[in-house]
């Protein structure tokens, strides 16, 4: 399973960012492989930033979103790309990779 | 004679804007000028209620909105990428269309190789013309609830502009957004309302 983190750091020790689609990066994370890589938000938009960070996530293939609770239009693109959410708001990475399976080597 | 074009404009809102346009389009009245008075504000037009109107016209403003046929549709994704405002989302199982993010551009109907987007009409606005008793006259164009750009509403407000008039007054909106842009784009001449309460 993939899942996609938003984070307000680029390595592993950061806390899951305030916002969804406005988040710095996002760790994409394979609970099979154990491999990580966090993504660089580039896309700056006034509007419709929740449904192209979903399209973002779906284009990776992922199955599970931990971010805080993305608004509305975005929530509807995850819905129709079928990419399930949890609430992490104030969650630390480590936490959620913790629980996901990840060991830190 | 070339119409002339004066935008009266402002920082902030509250300044005055209207009662300046207003009365400016009164005062060149009565130097035998021929005056139009365009209200542009589309979010809350009301110049409207210094002047009794007569004459009154109406136009719809239509945006056109993406319709995908989900029978043609086949979810490969290629609307969804060049949308510059990711107002389209279409997998093999559900397409979304955001009319809000939507801006009417159309790109998605043209490079859709299924040929599974049409577009809709969509009424975000009115244009309402006519006279005053004055004899100025008067245009406005006016925003629906909910819609997110009075521009497409500005542009069709300023295809109102009667061409052998002398001199044609936008009362513009308040701010430096694209709405105020949109006014300002064509005309000849801006005015800035301001008043010195501090912030």
């Amino acid at each position: 399973m993939k899942i996609f983190i938003a984070s307000n750091s680029s390595d592993l020790n950061g806390k899951v960012a305030e916002r969804f689609a406005r988040a710095p990066f996002f760790i994409l994370y394979d609970t099979e492989t154990h491999e990580w890589k966090a993504i660089e938000n580039t896309e700056f938009m006034e509007h419709g930033m929740g449904p192209k960070i979903a399209r973002l996530a779906s284009d990776n293939n992922v199955d599970l979103i931990y971010s805080a609770p993305p608004g509305p239009n975005a929530m509807q693109t995850l819905n129709a790309f079928g990419i399930k959410f949890e609430d992490a708001s104030g969650k630390s990475l480590m936490e959620i990779l913790k629980k996901e399976g990840y060991e830190n080597t | 004679m070339k119409t002339l074009k004066i935008s009266v404009i402002s920082g902030k809102g509250g300044t005055g804007k209207t009662l300046i346009s207003s009365n400016l389009a009164l005062f060149l009245r009565d130097a035998e000028k021929t005056v139009q008075l365009l209200d542009a504000d589309a979010e809350e037009p009301n110049a409207s209620i210094f002047f009794d109107i007569e004459e009154k016209r109406e136009f719809l403003v239509i945006k056109k909105i993406p319709k995908v046929d989900p029978l043609k549709c086949t979810g490969c994704g290629l609307c969804s990428s060049n949308c510059m405002f990711s107002a389209i989302h279409a997998t093999q199982s559900r397409q979304l269309v955001f009319e809000n993010l939507c801006h009417g551009c159309g790109l998605c109907m043209r490079i859709c190789p299924e040929k599974a987007i049409t577009e809709e009409d969509k009424v975000i606005g009115i244009v309402r013309t006519g006279k005053t008793k004055e004899g100025i006259f008067f245009s406005e164009g006016e925003l629906n609830v909910g819609e997110l750009s009075a521009v497409p509403v500005i542009r069709q407000l300023k295809k109102t502009v009667i061409p052998e008039i002398d001199i044609a007054i936008f009362d513009a909106p308040p701010g430096s957004s694209c709405p105020v842009v949109e006014t300002l784009n064509g005309t000849d001449f801006a005015l800035l309302v301001t008043e010195p309460t501090p912030f």
